[in-house]
C-alpha cells in the first residue's frame, strides 16, 4: 500500500514539474498534425539521387562505428588492464608483495583509471558528439571520435571485469615462477579472457554502429546528420526512406556479429575437409588479415581521419584548445541555482516516460508472449482454423508493433513527437515512453515465454484460461525478472532523458546544447558534472532497487 | 638455497574471524636436501609451500633465504627469488587455453624480458622450442605439445605442470602432492623423475604428498605438520606407526573443507 500511494505521488510531482497537458493529445489539432505526418511519410523517397545520398550515409556510419571501435578498443585494453584489482590492489597477487609507497601509489593510479573510465561511460554518447563537433568540427571524424571515447569507458570497465574474473591460480604459478605483472598479464590473464574479450568487442561494435547513426543529430555525420536535415525540410518521404535503412543496417550488423560470433564459437571448429591446396591455411589466414587491416584502414579514412585533417588543419590544437577552456568549470551561485528545475524536470522525464512504456509495453506484451496467444497444433478439441488464424494474427501485429517502436531510435521519436505535440520536455517524455514501450514489452513478451513449463502445463491441464494462466503461472514466476528489467530500463532512461534536449526533447540536455551554441564552456562543464553525479545516482538507486527486489 | 624458518606464523582472516594456517613453525633445510612434508588436509602445507616459494609472507617470525630475510627483499629481488624456486601446485595451476607447448615456455618468463616475452608469444626462439620439447618429452607428454591445457587429463596436466617447472631450472623444487592424480603406473616413474632432476645440480626438493609409504621410501627427511605446526621432523627411518597414527588421527578437523574456489576466497580476501 505505501509504495503505490508513494507511485502516485512521485508520478503527481512529475506531473507537475513537466506541466503535462493531457488535453493536448487528445485535441483535434494534434490528431491532425499526426495525420499530417504519417501521410506526409508515403511513400517513401526512392528516387536514384536520394539513394545515393542515403548509401553514402550509411557508408560511413559503418566507417565511423568500425574506427570507433577499433579506437575504443586501443585505448581500454590499457586502462582496463590499469584497472583491474588483481594486477594492483589485492587479490592472490598481493598477498608477497612489499607494502610501501610506491605500491600504494598504484593501488590509488588503479582506482583513479577505474573512476576515469566511470565517467567516460556515465558523459552520454551524444554529448560526447556535441563536445568533439564543437572541438573538431562537423562531420564523422567528430563521431568517430566520441564514440571513441564513450565506449571505451564503456570497454575498459568491462574488460577490466573480465581480467578479474579468470582463474587466479595459474597467475600465481606464473608468479611463482618470477614473472613481472606486464608477463602475468600477457601469459596469463589475456589468453583465459580472450573469448570473453573478443564477444564484448563484438557487441560494443553493434552498440557503436547504433550511436553512430544517432550521432548525426548533434552533426556527427552518418545517417542520423541525414535524417535531422530531412525532418528539418520536412521531407518527411526521405525520412521513412533513412528509417528503412537504418533498420536494414540493424539488421545487417545483427546478421554479421552473429555470423562472426558463431565463427568465435570454439567448439565449431567447422568442417574439416581436406585443404585444397598446401598452405591453403596459411594463405586463406593471410588473406583474411589483409582484408580486416583494409577494411579498418578504409574505415578510419571514410571516418575523415586523413593526413589534411590531422596535419594541416590543426585538429589536434583545436581539440586541446577547447577542452582546456572547460576548466574551471562554473559554479556561480545564480547558475547552479538555475539547474535545479532542468534536473527536476529531467528526473520527471525518465519517470513518466517510463511508466508510459511500462504500461504501453505490458499490455502489448500479453498479445505478443506465444504461450498465451498461440494454440499448439496437437493440442485437442476441435480446432477451428479462424480462431487459429486469429491467434497467429495478433501474435505478429504485437511484435510488430513492438518491433518498430523499438528499432526507432529513442532520438528519431523525439523528432517525430515534436511533430506532433511541440518542443519541450512532453515531447521528451512521450517519446521515452513509446521507445521504452518497445523495448520492455519485448523483453516482458519473452521472459514470460521462458518461464519454467512445468506449472504452466498443470495449471493448462486442471482447465485454466489464458488471464488464469497469465495471473496464476506466468506472473508470478517472472516477476523478478520483468521488475528488475524494468528498473534497468529506468536507469537507461534517466541518462536519455538529460541528453533528450539536444535535439528540443526538453530537460538538462537543453542546457547543455544552449551553453554549446553560446560558448560557455565552463558552464558546459558544469553541466557534464552534473550529468555524471545524475549516472551515478542512477546507478547506485538502480542496483539498491534491484538488489532490494531480488531479496524480496 | 637455504631455508631458516624461525617461529614463523601465518594468520589471515576469514568471516571476521582470524584464522591461523601456521604458527610457530621453526625449520631449516640446506641446500641439496631431499625432503617430504606430511599431514592430513588442513594441516597448513599449501600455506607453507606459499611461504617457501615466496608468493605469501608470514605474518610474524622469519624466513631467511640463503640468510636474507623475506619481508627485506626489494620487488626486484622478490622477483629474481621466485625465479630460483620452481612450484608444482596441487591443482596444477596451467593457463587453460595456451597450448602444452606454451605452457612449458612460460615456465622462462622469470628470465624473459618483456621483450622477449612479446616475441615468445608471436614466434618462440628454436632454441627455447627444443627446450621446451625436452623438457616435455621427459614427463611423456611430446605428442601432445599442441593440445590446449584444458583438453587435457588430470595426469597430463599434472606432468605438464612438472614440464613447466623443468624449464624453469629451479635451484629449488617444491611439490604439492605431484602424484595426487597419476595412475599408479606413472606414480613411480614421475616420482623418480622429481628426485633424478633433485639431485641433479644439488637443488633442493620438497614435496607435500599423502602416501606415507612412498615418502618413507624415497625421503630421507620427513617433517609431520598437524594443525599448522611442526609436530616431527625426523630422518624417515626414525618415524614409526605410532607418530604416524597421531600425526593423521589427531589432526583438527578443518572447517567443513570448503570447496577451493572458497578457500581461496578466504586465504587471501579475493573476490574471483
Amino acid at each position: 500500500m505505501g509504495v503505490l500511494l508513494s507511485v502516485f505521488l512521485v508520478l503527481a510531482v512529475c506531473w507537475q514539474v513537466e506541466n503535462v497537458r493531457l488535453a493536448v493529445i487528445l485535441q483535434p489539432a494534434t490528431f491532425t498534425a499526426l495525420w499530417e505526418f504519417l501521410r506526409g511519410l508515403f511513400p517513401p523517397d526512392l528516387s536514384l539521387g536520394f539513394l545515393r545520398i542515403v548509401f553514402f550515409a550509411l557508408l560511413s556510419t559503418v566507417a565511423t562505428a568500425i574506427a570507433g571501435t577499433v579506437l575504443s578498443v586501443l585505448i581500454a585494453i590499457p586502462l582496463g588492464a590499469l584497472a583491474t584489482p588483481m594486477l594492483w590492489r589485492r587479490g592472490i597477487l598481493s598477498t608477497g608483495e612489499n607494502r610501501n609507497w610506491f605500491s600504494a601509489l598504484q593501488s590509488l593510479g588503479s582506482r583513479m583509471v577505474f573512476a576515469f573510465m566511470g565517467f567516460l561511460r556515465a558523459v552520454p554518447d551524444l554529448v560526447w558528439g556535441l563536445l568533439f563537433v564543437t572541438a573538431v568540427g562537423l562531420g564523422s571524424l567528430a563521431g568517430a571520435l566520441a564514440l571513441a571515447v564513450a565506449y571505451a569507458g564503456v570497454l575498459g570497465r568491462v574488460y577490466a571485469d573480465v581480467f578479474a574474473d579468470v582463474d587466479p591460480r595459474p597467475l600465481e604459478a606464473l608468479q611463482a615462477t618470477g614473472a613481472t605483472r606486464a608477463q602475468i598479464f600477457l601469459r596469463g590473464i589475456w589468453p583465459q579472457a580472450l573469448p570473453n574479450v573478443m564477444a564484448y568487442t563484438l557487441y560494443s561494435f553493434e552498440c557503436c554502429v547504433r550511436a553512430a547513426s544517432v550521432l548525426g543529430f548533434v552533426g556527427a555525420g552518418g545517417i542520423g546528420y541525414e535524417v535531422s536535415l530531412s525532418m528539418r525540410l520536412f521531407e518527411y518521404r526521405q525520412v521513412l526512406t533513412l528509417i528503412l535503412a537504418f533498420i536494414l543496417l540493424l539488421a545487417l550488423t545483427d546478421i554479421v556479429s552473429r555470423k562472426v560470433r558463431s565463427r568465435l564459437q570454439p567448439n565449431s571448429t567447422g568442417s574439416q575437409r581436406r585443404p585444397w591446396f598446401k598452405g591453403e591455411h596459411f594463405a586463406r589466414r593471410t588473406l583474411g588479415y589483409a582484408a580486416m587491416v583494409t577494411l579498418v584502414g578504409a574505415s578510419f579514412y571514410l571516418a575523415g581521419f586523413s593526413p589534411e585533417h590531422f596535419g594541416e588543419a590543426n585538429t589536434l590544437k583545436n581539440m586541446l584548445r577547447f577542452f582546456l577552456s572547460m576548466v574551471p568549470p562554473d559554479f556561480a551561485k545564480a547558475f547552479v541555482l538555475s539547474l535545479g528545475p532542468l534536473l527536476m524536470q529531467t528526473l520527471a522525464i525518465s519517470i513518466l516516460g517510463t511508466v508510459i512504456g511500462i504500461v504501453i509495453g505490458g499490455i502489448l506484451a500479453i498479445p505478443a508472449t506465444s504461450t498465451l496467444v498461440l494454440e499448439k497444433s496437437d493440442s485437442p478439441g476441435a480446432q477451428s482454423k479462424v480462431r487459429r488464424g486469429l491467434g497467429w494474427s495478433t501474435y505478429w501485429a504485437a511484435r510488430l508493433i513492438l518491433n518498430i517502436l523499438r528499432s526507432i531510435p529513442d532520438l528519431v521519436w523525439v523528432l517525430v513527437c515534436i511533430v506532433v505535440v511541440g518542443i519541450g520536455p512532453f515531447a521528451g517524455t512521450l517519446a521515452i515512453g513509446l521507445h521504452t514501450a518497445g523495448v520492455l514489452g519485448k523483453l516482458y513478451a519473452e521472459t514470460l515465454e521462458e518461464v519454467p513449463r512445468q506449472p504452466v502445463e498443470a495449471l493448462r491441464a486442471l482447465g485454466a484460461g489464458r488471464l488464469q494462466l497469465l495471473a496464476w503461472a506466468l506472473w508470478p514466476q517472472a516477476k523478478p525478472m520483468l521488475i528488475s528489467y524494468t528498473v534497468l530500463r529506468w536507469e537507461t532512461n534517466l541518462r536519455v532523458s538529460a541528453i533528450l534536449g539536444l535535439v528540443g526533447g526538453g530537460g538538462l540536455g537543453q542546457a547543455i546544447y544552449n551553453n554549446v551554441q553560446l560558448g560557455f564552456y565552463s558552464r558546459l562543464a558544469t553541466l557534464l558534472l552534473l550529468v555524471y553525479l545524475l549516472v551515478m545516482a542512477s546507478d547506485w538507486i538502480g542496483g539498491t532497487l534491484s538488489r532490494r527486489t531480488a531479496r524480496a | 638455497m637455504n631455508y631458516l624458518l624461525d617461529a614463523v606464523g601465518k594468520e589471515y582472516v576469514a568471516r571476521r574471524q582470524t584464522v591461523c594456517a601456521l604458527q610457530g613453525v621453526s625449520l631449516s633445510v640446506q641446500k641439496g636436501e631431499v625432503l617430504a612434508v606430511l599431514g592430513g588436509s588442513g594441516a597448513g602445507k599449501t600455506t607453507l609451500f606459499r611461504l617457501l616459494n615466496a608468493t605469501l609472507r608470514p605474518t610474524s617470525g622469519s624466513l631467511r633465504l640463503d640468510g636474507r630475510e623475506l619481508g627485506a627483499l626489494s620487488s626486484l629481488d622478490l622477483r629474481r627469488t621466485r625465479r630460483r624456486i620452481g612450484t608444482i601446485y596441487q591443482q596444477h595451476n596451467l593457463v587453460p587455453s595456451l597450448t602444452a607447448l606454451q605452457n612449458t615456455l612460460c615456465g622462462c618468463l622469470g628470465r624473459w624480458s618483456l621483450v622477449e616475452t612479446v616475441r615468445s608469444i608471436l614466434s618462440p626462439t628454436k632454441a627455447d622450442v627444443e627446450q621446451a620439447l625436452h623438457a616435455l618429452e621427459l614427463v611423456e607428454l611430446a605428442d601432445k605439445r599442441s593440445a590446449r591445457a584444458d583438453e587435457l587429463s588430470g595426469g597430463q596436466q599434472q606432468r605438464l605442470a612438472i614440464a613447466r617447472m623443468l624449464m624453469q631450472k629451479p635451484e629449488v623444487i617444491l611439490a604439492d602432492e605431484p602424484i595426487a592424480s597419476l595412475d599408479p603406473a606413472l606414480t613411480d616413474g614421475i616420482m623418480s623423475l622429481l628426485i633424478r632432476v633433485g639431485s641433479q645440480g644439488q637443488r633442493t626438493l620438497v614435496v607435500a604428498m599423502h602416501k606415507v609409504g612412498l615418502a618413507l621410501q624415497h625421503f630421507p627427511r620427513v617433517i609431520g605438520l598437524r594443525s599448522g605446526a611442526v609436530f616431527f621432523d625426523r630422518p624417515s627411518a626414525e618415524v614409526d606407526k605410532g607418530l604416524l597414527h597421531d600425526l593423521y588421527a589427531g589432526h583438527r578437523q578443518e572447517p567443513a573443507r570448503v570447496k577451493d574456489d572458497d578457500r581461496f576466497q578466504r586465504e587471501f580476501g579475493c573476490a574471483r
